[in-house]
């Protein structure tokens, strides 16, 4: 990859990268230190990657970086959906709201596979390459996600 | 038992071999006795219909055809709901989706809720620092890969200037940073130096205090291969007894390869002047203006030419590059800067700490 392909990389995918980072981490200065991370790798290994493969490359690395941090912080570990905790949600009228609100409340395996698939309308497959896991798994993780988010969009009692 | 009100019972039974031994005794002992209902019974056996193998041809028209893979933990409705989310649903599981909703009224619900899990990108948010990912060639390219470092480089520098240029009286002095008050440094005074290590040094300044405001200056890595920093600015002048004066600031450039340094003097207050003698030379603080004098470098050109040779650039134009330029050239070169920054409440005492590569630069002071 030339310096202007690794340019043109910045100007398609940093956005990208910084939205899957942001709604992952909900904190604006990890994300983009996540960014910058997530580029910094690309930039090392430019020479191996091409224009074609660095999306992926992109959400890969970007994916395991927020593996590392999860560890590093406990405090981040997302909780599966606790519809205990929903009691106070209806106050929220807004979908999008709602929706970020229950993204959160995924397990976050579920968080990234679903992100990948709406977000950049990745397939199983590409989903698996960059998570890891193989293409059925990604499947369950994306049905099971879904059912949690109509779970809670119907639990918050939000005009549906 | 058998009789005459019952017979039909028996007679049907017996067409269907429901009938035992003993009830067909009876059945048959009944009959002897009642000749005129022999043909009814044959007319039942008549009438048994036949097992057919006709086959309903369109029976498989009639039957939900669909092969799901089921999830664990979802029922069939979830997952076609789901499938349909996600764009994979066929004609069939459509019209069984179809079915299942119309039948049910939360379904329908749940369907809705499920259409409204997917998530759209908010194109709203973007990364606002997408200009500091590009690359760029040369130095440019470095100022932007280190945009971060150079900022903290700059603050240090600014720290430490603002420390090292407030005076006895508490005041500070403006740096005189340029050429104003610049005097002419005799090569011999630069050249006779006296191989100062850190600890030395640190000791040097602990012995002169003067002041109520402690420096004590450590190179805390002596990896002689880290590129050069100049922390502060001043003007250096030589005094009457031939020592390196700085009269207005300071400055102090730091690593070096042979830790070569010499102390100078701000007023009353003793510092310490390190310089890279490269090759037993003096080319980094000095420029030859003709064979026997050197003209005193700014502290920024100082660090600029220094940086420059630690980088191997043959132009000796340092006046093209600024300091930031520099620090980002020197971060670069050693891939990763930090700063760090202590409080120390028991003896009041504070630390800086600028970190490029694995050279350390600290200050630390009290106030007493």
């Amino acid at each position: 990859m030339t310096i202007n392909e690794y340019n043109k990389c910045v100007d398609l995918y940093s956005d990208n990268v910084y939205r899957f980072a942001m709604k992952s981490v909900r904190d604006e200065d990890t994300a983009n230190d996540l960014v910058q991370d997530t580029f910094m790798r690309l930039w090392q290994h430019v020479d191996k990657i091409n224009l074609e493969t660095a999306k992926p490359y992109l959400f890969k690395i970007a994916n395991n970086l927020m593996i590392d941090l999860y560890r590093k912080n406990k405090f981040m570990d997302s909780n599966p959906i606790d519809s205990e905790k929903y009691s106070y949600v209806h106050e929220y009228t807004d979908l999008k709201e709602q929706l970020d609100k229950a993204l959160d409340n995924l397990a976050q395996i579920q968080k990234t596979v679903i992100m990948l698939r709406d977000y950049e309308d990745y397939s199983y497959e590409e989903i698996g390459q960059i998570t890891g896991l193989s293409e059925s798994q990604v499947k369950v993780y994306i049905y099971r996600a879904r059912k949690n988010l109509k779970d809670y969009l119907i639990e918050s009692r939000i005009e549906l | 038992m058998i009789n005459r009100l019952n017979y039909e019972i028996w007679f049907l039974d017996f067409s269907e071999g429901n009938l035992n031994n003993e009830d067909k005794k009876q059945l048959f002992a009944f009959l002897d006795s009642n000749p005129d209902l022999k043909h009814e019974l044959e007319s039942f056996e008549i009438f048994k219909l036949e097992n057919e193998n006709t086959v309903f041809s369109l029976k498989d028209n009639l039957k939900k055809i669909i092969a799901i893979d089921m999830v664990e933990g979802l029922d069939e409705f979830e997952v076609l709901a789901i499938k349909k989310v996600e764009g994979e649903i066929s004609q069939n599981e459509i019209e069984v989706l179809d079915h299942l909703v119309e039948i049910s009224d939360s379904r329908k619900k749940e369907l809705d809720a499920f259409e409204k899990t997917k998530l759209f990108s908010d194109e709203k948010l973007n990364f606002a620092h997408r200009e500091s990912l590009k690359k760029r060639s040369g130095i440019v390219r470095l100022i932007y890969n280190y945009s971060a470092s150079i900022a903290a480089a700059v603050l240090i520098i600014i720290f430490f200037t603002s420390i090292f240029n407030t005076g006895e009286d508490g005041n500070d002095k403006s740096i005189v940073s340029e050429s104003k008050d610049e005097k002419s440094i005799p090569n011999s005074a630069l050249a006779s130096n006296d191989l100062i290590k850190p600890d030395i040094v640190q000791d040097e300044i602990a012995k002169n205090l003067e002041n109520s405001i402690v420096f004590q200056n450590k190179l805390r890595n002596s990896d002689l291969n880290s590129p050069a920093i100049v922390i502060s600015s001043g003007t250096v002048k030589n005094n009457s007894e031939n020592q390196n004066e700085i009269t207005a600031g300071s400055r102090i450039a730091i690593n070096l390869k042979t830790l070569n340094s010499e102390p100078t003097t701000i007023g009353k207050r003793p510092m310490m002047h390190y310089i890279d003698y490269s090759a037993g030379k003096n080319p980094d603080i000095a420029i030859n203006d003709n064979s026997s004098i050197v003209k005193a470098l700014t502290p920024k050109e100082f660090f600029i030419k220094t940086v420059k040779n630690k980088l191997n650039m043959e132009d000796n134009d340092y006046s093209s590059l600024n300091t930031m330029d520099v620090v980002s050239a020197a971060v670069d070169k050693s891939k990763i800067a930090s700063l760090d920054f202590s409080k120390n409440e028991t003896d009041n005492s504070r630390e800086f700490a600028f970190n490029i590569g694995s050279l350390s630069f600290s200050r630390k002071w009290t106030r007493e």
